[in-house]
């Protein structure tokens, strides 16, 4: 459904040097700098797939998903999404896709949301039985039926992403792009929001594409995640297998009935020890080993194996990879 | 088509709504043209005690021109305006994604996204003027003429709209157009309000061919006044049909050049 | 010293536009492209007449000169661009908090702007004076020359505290423009920035010289064309009192207007 081959970005500046003398020349004859935002980037989507890009800030993620959506010409590559070559712009490709972005809003600030959904509803020229069901359908999933005749501006970041997200979808998009959209909204809204795409994917079988800061995200919602790091494409595959790459650790966190102090030496790491609570970092081929250890030299209470904490794994991935 | 006119419908509606919200800035752009538009007849009115004609235009025929630019002025507040000239900005920040990612054509979509339905009272002012203007100047105005001056009218409104979104489209290529538009401001101010008849050589050239405001709102009066030739209809047609082509081409090539503000 | 921290924003707002200094060259040349098209207006309506109103054709080019220069010299403007924007980021709070006083520091940035604008369009004004040399009047006595820039000066204080005050009204509405165009047209044509004002029917001009308007643009222009030296006492007067009656009307609203701010951010 999605192809893209050897897709390439290159954003041209013209540099100013200090000065009068710079100046001048920055006139007549700039200095151009070239940066490759995106290069040599290939990768290919299924319809119905959920597909996560990570990367740090500046890695090209956002350029990815606006060359995607044809906002903006690849330099070199091509994409080929349902057929369609996006920078063409072709209206039956544009009413194919729906594009979110956390940080710009298509929402009308003065106006009640309503309002807006009605705009979009002849711009994507949705038939009247369609809009009504997709909108009451969408409404009652996010609870808002009380904020429509709301204001947009008047409503919280959490409720104008949710009414952001049913603008998008009253069209039934076979694709949605998603960049950040949780950005800024509190765990439950985070939560909801979550829910709902997981939800539209199974039901509709939409294939969905998110960039996303919060690992939860990613973690809770896609099959496949796609690495990009200064433009390349650094990791494909499940966000399990990644996790395996790169964190060959478990936590293990112990706590003893009564307090004592572990003498036996431990292949581990310890993060945290006091006579009622140790909690290690192991090697996850020595865990059994570890935990065996324990239970046959101490009275436990509690015990809990746990991944390593997302947030270090993706400060890894990105020092790592 | 039909998509595109009702959502010109439903554009202008929403703006509406938007100004009963705001109400003091539905009169607002009005009130402000509406005083120029008196600052200007004031103006002209001043020079004509110590002068006849300015090249052959008498007082009557400069309240046609007035008026006529206020028609053309107020077409052009209420409807493309605001939508083209926060174009640079739309660039700037990178808010023309949105746009762009509508299944509609992203120039219509700037273009009329900011209606501003107050300004279009400034047409029944302008109308008064030219009125006042032809009958205080003993002008028999037959049925044609009044059909003639009005195609001259929506003519040169895009020849305006034209210009206006040229000099913007400029901004996909070099984002900071300040001293451009700066230009263009003074180029409006005194090319526009005073009449095409002012120009002489080179500078009629200029203004009235090359970056032709000069023929706004000059054209319509003198059709009206019988100062037209036949001949100039094809000059001026030709002119609004190359500009608002070039128009088109700068988006669409702008479009292209777009980079959207970087992630 | 007092004063020290005010020439110290007035130096930071000095090296700000040092960094824009070749924007400000290209807008200065292109800025006077008005004096141009003025010319070609008046040419028209002289045509072969020797004087309209008390002007010949080289005076109403240099009265046009003139005032183009003045009005880049007027900076102020950004006050009220800058203030709108502070008050709706919440940033405004830095001028309560800190001891500014928010109007002397407005001055200071206004007067580093002026001064900034001053050095670069010397140049720009230079070039234009050279293609206009046979129609730009030197004055026939120095005195008119004085008094002129002393009434520019004047004018200018007066055009500061009319932006001031429209500033202000960012703590009423988000919308700023609205009102800033509605005041600038208005003072636009009463300054004499369209036509000398002394075209006008004498009836509007008579009543027009009790404004504060009449002495921003046109008064300091007609001093220097050798006019109105003989009602410099009631001018005098009728300026200053304005601008007392100016500062009592904005620091009362100044002192109004702060109850309304908010101080949210975004």
């Amino acid at each position: 459904m999605i192809r893209v081959n050897h897709l390439k970005r290159d954003y041209y500046f013209k540099e100013k040097e200090p000065g009068f003398k710079g100046s001048l020349r920055y006139l007549f004859k700039p200095k151009k700098v070239t940066k490759t935002a995106v290069k040599d980037f290939s990768f290919h989507i299924k319809k119905g797939e959920i597909v996560g890009l990570i990367g740090p800030n500046g890695a090209g993620k956002t350029t990815l998903i606006k060359m995607l959506t044809g906002i903006i010409p690849p330099s070199e590559g091509t994409i080929d999404i349902m057929g369609f070559v996006p920078s063409e712009l072709k209206d039956d490709f544009r009413k194919k896709y729906a594009v979110i972005m956390g940080q710009k809003s298509q929402l009308w600030w003065d106006l009640p949301a309503l309002d807006s959904f009605q705009l979009n509803k002849e711009i994507y020229q949705i038939p009247d039985a369609q809009y009504e069901k997709n909108l009451k359908e969408l409404v009652d999933i996010f609870e808002v039926e009380a904020f429509l005749q709301k204001q947009v501006r008047q409503l919280s970041l959490g409720q104008r992403m949710k009414m952001e997200i049913i603008a998008s979808l009253l069209h039934d998009p076979e694709v949605i792009f998603l960049d950040e959209p949780t950005i800024g909204l509190d765990g439950v809204a985070q939560k909801q929001i979550r829910k709902f795409l997981k939800k539209v994917n199974e039901e509709r079988h939409t294939t969905i594409i998110l960039t996303s800061h919060y690992m939860e995200d990613i973690k809770s919602l896609c099959e496949r995640i796609i690495v990009i790091n200064d433009g390349e494409k650094v990791y494909e595959g499940t966000y399990q297998d990644l996790v395996n790459k790169v964190s060959p650790y478990k936590i293990v966190e112990v706590v003893f009935e009564i307090a004592v102090e572990v003498l036996i030496e431990l292949p581990v790491e310890y993060m945290e020890k006091n006579p009622y609570k140790i909690k290690m970092k192991v090697d996850k081929s020595k865990v059994n080993e570890v935990v065996g250890q324990l239970f046959n030299h101490y009275a436990i209470e509690d015990l809990a194996i746990e991944e390593e904490d997302i947030t270090d794994v993706v400060e890894k991935i990105y020092r790592d990879i | 088509m039909r998509r595109y006119i009702r959502l010109v419908g439903i554009l202008f509606k929403f703006k509406l709504s938007r100004s009963m919200i705001y109400s003091g800035n539905f009169w607002m752009a009005f009130i402000v043209d509406f005083f120029l538009f008196v600052f200007q007849l004031v103006a002209f009115v001043s020079i004509y005690q110590f002068i006849d004609t300015i090249n052959g235009w008498d007082l009557n025929q400069m309240f046609v021109f007035i008026g006529t630019f206020s028609i053309v002025d107020s077409m052009a507040m209420g409807t493309f305006f605001f939508g083209i000239i926060n174009l640079p900005e739309k660039i700037r920040t990178g808010s023309l994604d949105i746009m762009i990612a509508k299944p509609i054509d992203t120039q219509f979509f700037v273009s009329a996204e900011s209606f501003n339905p107050g300004s279009l009272f400034g047409i029944i002012t302008g109308s008064c003027m030219v009125m006042y203007g032809l009958s205080s100047g003993g002008y028999v105005v037959s049925m044609i003429q009044v059909l003639g001056y009005i195609l001259l009218l929506i003519m040169m409104y895009l020849l305006f709209y034209s210009m206006m979104l040229i000099v913007r489209t400029l901004a996909f290529i070099f984002v900071k157009i300040n001293t451009l538009t700066q230009v263009e401001d003074s180029v409006i101010e005194f090319a526009f309000r005073i009449p095409g008849t002012a120009f002489k050589g080179i500078s009629k050239v200029i203004f009235m061919v090359i970056i032709p405001y000069g023929l706004i709102a000059t054209v319509p009066t003198e059709h009206i006044t019988n100062m037209l030739e036949p001949s100039q209809w094809l000059i001026v047609t030709g002119i609004t049909l190359f500009f608002f082509g070039l128009a088109r081409f700068m988006f669409k090539f702008g479009m292209g050049r777009y980079t959207s503000a970087s992630s | 010293m007092l004063l020290r921290k005010y020439i110290a924003i007035f130096n930071v707002t000095f090296k700000e536009s040092l960094a824009y200094r070749f924007d400000a060259i290209t807008s200065a040349v292109f800025s006077f492209a008005k004096i141009y098209l003025a010319f070609l207006l008046w040419q028209a309506i002289y045509d072969g007449k020797e004087v309209i109103g008390d002007y010949t054709f080289p005076m109403m080019m240099t009265y046009y000169i003139l005032i183009s220069f003045m009005s880049r010299l007027a900076r102020s403007e950004s006050i009220i661009w800058e203030t709108s924007d502070e008050v709706r980021t919440g940033s405004f709070t830095k001028y309560i908090t800190r001891p500014l006083k928010h109007f002397n520091y407005c001055v200071a940035r206004s007067l580093s702007k002026g001064a900034f604008s001053f050095a670069v369009d010397v140049m720009a004004f230079a070039v234009w004076l050279i293609i206009f040399r046979h129609y730009f009047v030197i004055p026939s006595n120095w005195q008119s020359v004085v008094f002129s820039i002393l009434f520019t000066i004047l004018g200018l204080y007066t055009m500061m505290q009319v932006h001031y005050m429209i500033a202000l009204i960012s703590f009423k509405t988000v919308d700023i423009a609205g009102p800033y165009y509605l005041v600038s047209s208005f003072m636009g044509f009463m300054s004499g920035s369209f036509i000398p004002l002394m075209l006008l029917p004498t009836s509007i001009g008579s009543i027009l010289a009790y404004t504060p308007f009449y002495y921003m643009l046109y008064y300091p222009a007609a001093l220097y064309l050798g006019e109105g030296q003989d009602k410099m006492g009631l001018a005098f007067i009728v300026v200053v009192g304005w601008n007392v009656i100016m500062t009592f009307m904005r620091r009362h609203m100044y002192k109004k207007m702060l109850q309304l701010y908010e101080g949210v951010g975004a």
